[in-house]
């Protein structure tokens, strides 16, 4: 007998489970029928109500005026846009323009996200990305508190972002491929390339949105997608990616000034979107990150075990309110 | 005009991008194979595992990669990527927030691991890298070709052999010295 025939015939045994495969594929329906389109929604990343939150309706736009934001109503995506479409040079200067900005305080980067879908209520979460590459995520702000690591998946995401303004537009699209492949990947088409910087990009652009570098390389590396197109919402930028099948369109839109992500949108122009993430992003440091996080956490007070002789969080730059 | 059965996964998980309940039948197809090789590696939780495998692929069908007919590695890689991050999270589970640094080896097989093994399955694997591991499982329990596991797990399939010759390397030698000892 060979290892492998062993290595067979220790196998444990697994005996055939009916009641287990019936759960697990009522479980895949549930999944499927109510959020027809749950990107990002299987792991603790995407998407929390936000004071910030910026309710769009078509290219309308309400700026809260405090307290908690109440989950925004699914709205009809705008049919293709009627803001003018501009030239992808946009995205250059904005990453230069990032570039020039101060170096940030802090060490990390928290994200409080509202997930919302056509037929739920919204889905919160905190995101906690630390600058060393660790994660942390916490339906609320107790769960948080309370998480140990969940990954270091955007650890090389980030980094190829930040490599990106250095490198060749060909060679920064590389690394961000392969580091959406979990380090090595096969060449693909340029199409495909598109989708996994599009994608790889934009989860750098959460994990290091508090962050100067990695916003900056991002900028640089959705340049590079012929595809994306760029246009003006007000004093956002909205970026549109249309490269899919079924007329499926995702929209991101940052902050003109500062590319601070604000919002999400996947679906079909002309109906309801499949889902609308609106994020507020803080630069905190790792040990006072709950007082950030209390500010917003529906009028909850800071954690009662915060050192308040700490720094106080700094915010992220945050998006200007939209003009009237 | 054919019907699921007869049509390879690309095609129904493409479908699936505008019809979602067309996905069911990528578990229907895939289901008893993954779930098995999930819960070989980690007993009852693996079941969870599996199940969470297809509605991570439901959530990433729009990135499949249409060249490959057979979702059995994408379908493995996710299970795979799961896996480890079970093991990960076992192991560091109980640790405090930002009070200490982590010591934990990914290498390392893990107690929760060894324990769904069994004890002679887990000393016969507790020197095999967890690369290797992976790769050596994904092609005896999941029957996995070295381009699948390739494919799979994002690595060159010169990695995958090397990992695999390595880790049945490193298996062989543990028999011997078990059949050394008994004799």
């Amino acid at each position: 007998m060979n290892e492998l025939e062993w290595l067979n015939e220790q196998r444990p045994e697994v005996k055939d489970d009916e009641p287990g495969r019936v759960r697990a594929r009522r479980e895949l329906r549930e999944h499927i029928r109510p959020r027809p389109d749950r990107r990002a929604a299987w792991r603790p990343r995407l998407a929390f109500a936000s004071v910030a939150a910026l309710v769009v309706t078509g290219v309308a736009i309400a700026w809260p005026t405090g307290g908690p934001a109440p989950a925004p109503a699914p709205t009809v995506l705008a049919p293709e846009a009627p803001a003018p479409e501009l030239d992808v040079a946009p995205l250059v200067l904005l990453s230069e323009r990032i570039a020039q900005e101060p170096e940030p305080q802090g060490d990390a980067t928290l994200v409080i996200r509202s997930q919302q879908y056509p037929d739920d209520k919204a889905i919160l979460g905190h995101d906690l990305y630390l600058d060393d590459g660790r994660y942390y995520y916490g339906a609320t702000r107790e769960e948080l508190k309370a998480a140990a690591v969940n990954s270091r998946y955007h650890e090389p995401l980030v980094k190829a972002a930040i490599a990106a303004p250095a490198l060749p537009p060909e060679k920064a699209r590389r690394a961000m491929d392969v580091a959406v492949g979990g380090g090595n990947a096969p060449k693909v088409s340029r199409s495909i390339e598109d989708n996994h910087v599009w994608v790889g990009s934009m989860d750098a652009l959460l994990a290091g949105a508090g962050r100067k570098d990695v916003r900056a390389g991002v900028m640089t590396l959705l340049h590079t997608i012929d595809t994306v197109k760029v246009t003006e919402e007000g004093e956002l930028l909205k970026l549109t990616a249309t490269d899919y099948q079924g007329g499926y369109t995702e929209n991101l839109f940052v902050d003109a000034e500062t590319g601070v992500p604000q919002k999400f949108e996947g679906g079909v122009p002309g109906k309801t979107p499949d889902v609308v993430v609106d994020y507020d992003v803080k630069r905190v440091t790792a040990a006072n990150w709950a007082d950030a996080a209390g500010e917003d956490a529906a009028g909850q007070a800071p954690a009662a075990d915060a050192d308040p002789s700490r720094e106080r969080a700094a915010p992220a730059p945050p998006a200007k309110a939209p003009k009237p | 005009m054919l019907s699921t059965l007869e049509l390879p996964d690309a095609t129904i998980i493409a479908a699936s991008v505008s019809d979602p309940p067309a996905f069911a039948a990528v578990f229907d197809r895939h289901w008893a194979e993954l779930r098995r090789y999930c819960v070989s590696r980690a007993a009852a939780v693996g079941e969870d595992l599996a199940a969470e495998t297809f509605r991570l692929a439901f959530d990433r069908r729009r990135r499949y990669d249409a060249r490959y007919a057979d979702a059995r590695p994408w379908l493995y890689g996710i299970a795979t990527n799961l896996l480890r991050r079970h093991f990960r999270d076992a192991a560091r589970r109980g640790v405090p927030l930002f009070t200490r640094a982590f010591g934990f080896e990914d290498d390392a097989l893990g107690r929760v691991e060894a324990q769904a093994l069994g004890p002679d399955l887990a000393a016969a694997l507790k020197t095999v890298a967890a690369a290797d591991r992976d790769a050596l499982l994904l092609h005896a329990w999941a029957e996995l070709t070295y381009t699948e596991i390739a494919h799979a797990t994002g690595i060159p399939v010169g990695t995958v052999r090397s990992r695999i010759h390595r880790a049945r390397t490193q298996l062989r030698a543990h028999l011997e010295e078990i059949h050394d000892e008994r004799a």
